[in-house]
């Protein structure tokens, strides 16, 4: 007799081996990131990082790390390595990535006739969402690695935004069972499996409490599309629809 | 070699290097700020030079952000094609736009500045006009443009942030209200682009009467290139923005900053200007407070200044040599507010709105016979009110559309705002009003190409025949398609 077994397999196996990838690497990075956070930061990292925190960060991310417009993700009480490995994402950004994203038709035809592209599109670039190219790739541009450490430690030192609830509408039960319990119908295994019982992260896994609702909310669809390349993540959130997305991104807000 | 085709080839040398480097450039060809930052152009700009909070940030920091470029440099490209609605003269049947009808190139810029050091920027522009428009006036003349320097000092005002909440500034510029951030004062308010300016000076209908904030318009007390600014500002918590800053007729060292207008020369003799020279110097202040809120940035603020102008004796030299005592004095008022929404996953709007009031003493123009000059205003005191409102609104930062509304109005006085075929007034009133509907679309962050359509209610205080020789206000109706390049 054929069971759910034989049907559900495949899925069962992709959830499963996303699982098995998330904890190999975060054990991996743990490994690579414990003697980084063990050496202490060059005093002129440091005093860099000081000067672009009070100079330009707080520009856009608001003071102390906790932002006002959605458009730029609160970073008080993000977790360093978090924060570090982002930085260098965007650090790495090259043109050849960007013509993957948000160019315009007219862009991708000129770039196309005058052989202006010199090299193969690069798909797989971590960060390669229209944002990360407004704001961060600029800000990155020039940033060396314990610059970005200290900036990453900065901002995991300060004190995040309270839990809010900015959209009476949402849908927050929905969104806090998708968090807590995940859904297995669409694939979905509980959010807090890596983000933890109460968003706060871990290592390389990003806090999401107090965060926009906005912000996840765009970050979870650029995940969904691969624009923004989360390899954990994209297959576990797949089948999930923006009215899933938006809930649990109210959630998470609304969390200390 | 005369200066003009120096020019011209300096122009034309100048465009084939910005061609190359707009070839040449990755695909997003960005100008100087933008490749100091690393920014696309949208962080800063709801759609240039319109600013973004952000953009804000970035002007109010001194333009420090970023990393200084080896060469700091950018060019900008300008072309209209501009139409008339009757391009009829009906006081005598003469054409009143010769080159209205045809494409044109309306001017080049060349940017420059930037970083300088952590605490000191700069914006400069050094503008070269279009293809001369008839036989008598000179193309492809060159003049500083928009400049300012700016010199900041962050601190911690202890509001309970860690970092810096607080910027002064010095700013030195050559252009009055070209230092702030904010889209509705005279210098930065819509539109933008120079329509009608590259073509005739009766195209694109400039109204009679303009505050002394507003005179770039028309060319009068204050154009750009006719004074020197310095001033100091602060900006507290991004809440609080206070200046005050005072303007000087240019002098010595900082006379390169009005380099190629006629900054010093008498203007007496226009019908229309006391003389373009400030007396000593003209206190200006502006206040404003900003609020963010979620994708939300509003503002409120005031803005005004005092100032005296040289009346200036017949004199055939170039310079103006002042009568003694026969001062024209000015008095603004302004106050202005703005509020943008930009989310910017599609929509982005924005709308601002000023109103200005000046009460000014034309005395000497009343007495000019004294002085050996004709009568050249019939009341010794007048008042100007201008009026501007707009609204924008961006689809996925590509497809734009902008609605404004103007009104300026002020005294009658039937000498200053004279009988005259085209542009004079029958009443001596300066009322007009007039709306502009401007449609865009950038291809490219960096390329914006317009359709904008200028719609004359009312011209110095008539619609119909307001000019007494049967010139009507919608016969002054323009039409534009215009292209902004920047690179």
């Amino acid at each position: 007799m054929k069971t759910n077994w034989t049907r559900n397999a495949p899925r069962a196996a992709k959830i499963l081996s996303g699982i098995a990838l998330v904890a190999m690497t975060s054990f991996a990075l743990a490994d690579e990131a414990a003697p980084a956070a063990a050496a202490p930061i060059p005093k002129r990292a440091q005093q860099r990082a000081d000067f672009l925190v009070g100079k330009w960060c707080s520009a856009c991310h608001g003071y102390n790390g906790r932002s006002i417009a959605p458009t730029f993700p609160a970073l008080a009480g993000q977790s360093a390595e978090y924060l570090a490995t982002q930085l260098k994402y965007f650090h790495n950004l090259t043109q050849d990535d960007r013509a993957v994203t948000h160019e315009t038709v007219f862009e991708r035809w000129f770039t196309n006739i005058t052989g202006l592209r010199k090299k193969e599109r690069y798909d797989n670039a971590p960060r390669n969402e229209e944002r990360a190219w407004d704001f961060m790739k600029g800000v990155a541009r020039d940033l060396d690695d314990p610059t970005m450490l200290a900036l990453g430690e900065y901002f995991a030192k300060q004190t995040p935004m309270a839990g809010r609830i900015t959209d009476s509408h949402a849908d927050l039960a929905r969104g806090k069972a998708l968090y807590l319990e995940g859904d297995a119908s669409k694939g979905l295994i509980a959010c807090q499996m890596c983000h933890g019982p109460d968003a706060k992260g871990q290592g390389p896994i990003p806090r999401l409490a107090g965060q926009h609702a906005d912000y996840v909310l765009v970050q979870l669809r650029a995940i969904q599309s691969g624009i923004r390349n989360v390899e954990q993540m994209q297959a576990l959130i797949a089948n999930l629809g923006d009215a899933d997305f938006a809930a649990v991104a109210a959630y998470v807000q609304s969390l200390d | 070699m005369t200066l003009n085709r120096i020019a011209r080839w300096l122009a034309l040398g100048l465009a084939a290097g910005a061609a190359w480097l707009a070839f040449s450039a990755p695909a997003e060809a960005i100008p100087l700020f933008a490749r100091q930052t690393g920014h696309n152009c949208q962080a800063c700009h709801i759609s240039f030079p319109e600013l973004t909070a952000y953009g804000r940030e970035f002007k109010l920091n001194g333009y420090t952000f970023g990393e200084g470029q080896k060469v700091p440099l950018a060019v900008a490209f300008m072309g209209e094609y501009a139409h008339i609605g009757d391009n009829t003269n009906h006081a005598d049947g003469s054409t009143l736009c010769p080159s209205c009808n045809k494409s044109e190139m309306v001017q080049w810029s060349v940017f420059f500045g930037g970083k300088l050091t952590d605490n000191l920027g700069m914006f400069g522009q050094y503008t070269f006009s279009g293809a001369p428009f008839d036989a008598l006036t000179a193309g492809w003349t060159g003049a500083e443009d928009n400049t300012e320097f700016r010199y900041v000092h962050r601190f911690s005002s202890g509001s309970g942030t860690l970092e810096p909440d607080t910027v002064v500034g010095i700013d030195v510029n050559n252009n009055l209200t070209m230092q702030d951030v904010w889209n509705a004062v005279p210098q930065w308010k819509f539109p933008w682009f120079p329509y009608g300016v590259g073509t005739h000076p009766q195209a694109g209908f400039a109204p009679s009467a303009v505050t002394f904030l507003d005179g770039a318009d028309s060319g009068g007390t204050t154009g750009p290139q006719r004074s020197i600014g310095a001033g100091a500002y602060i900006w507290w918590h991004k809440t609080i923005y206070a200046e005050l800053s005072l303007y000087h007729q240019p002098w010595g060292l900082f006379s390169w900053l009005v380099n190629g207008s006629n900054a010093q020369t008498n203007a007496v003799g226009t019908n229309d200007a006391p003389s373009d020279i400030i007396d000593g110097w003209a206190p200006y202040y502006r206040l404003a407070w900003s609020h963010d809120w979620g994708y939300n940035s509003a503002e409120v603020g005031i803005f005004g200044i005092t100032a005296k102008t040289f009346f200036c004796n017949p004199t055939s030299g170039s310079a103006c040599n002042p009568v003694s005592n026969a001062t024209s004095s000015f008095r603004d008022y302004g106050v202005d507010a703005q509020y943008q929404y930009n989310k910017n996953e599609p929509w982005v709007f924005s709308g601002a709105a000023s109103y200005i009031h000046e009460s000014k003493d034309l005395t000497p123009l009343v007495n000019a016979a004294n002085y050996g000059f004709a009568q050249m205003a019939s009341n010794s005191s007048d008042t100007v009110n201008e009026f501007n409102i707009k609204g924008t609104v961006y689809y996925v930062r590509q497809y734009g559309v902008t609605l404004g509304y103007s009104s300026y109005s002020g005294s009658s006085d039937p000498i200053l705002y004279g009988q005259g075929a085209p542009g004079g007034s029958a009443t001596g009133s300066p009322s007009s009003s007039w709306w502009t509907l401007e449609l865009n679309y950038l291809p490219v962050q960096n390329m914006r190409f317009s359709l904008a359509y200028f719609d004359y209610t009312k011209i110095n205080g008539g619609s119909s025949n307001f000019d007494g020789f049967h010139n009507n206000a919608s016969g002054q109706n323009m039409f534009y398609g215009a292209i902004w390049w920047a690179f």
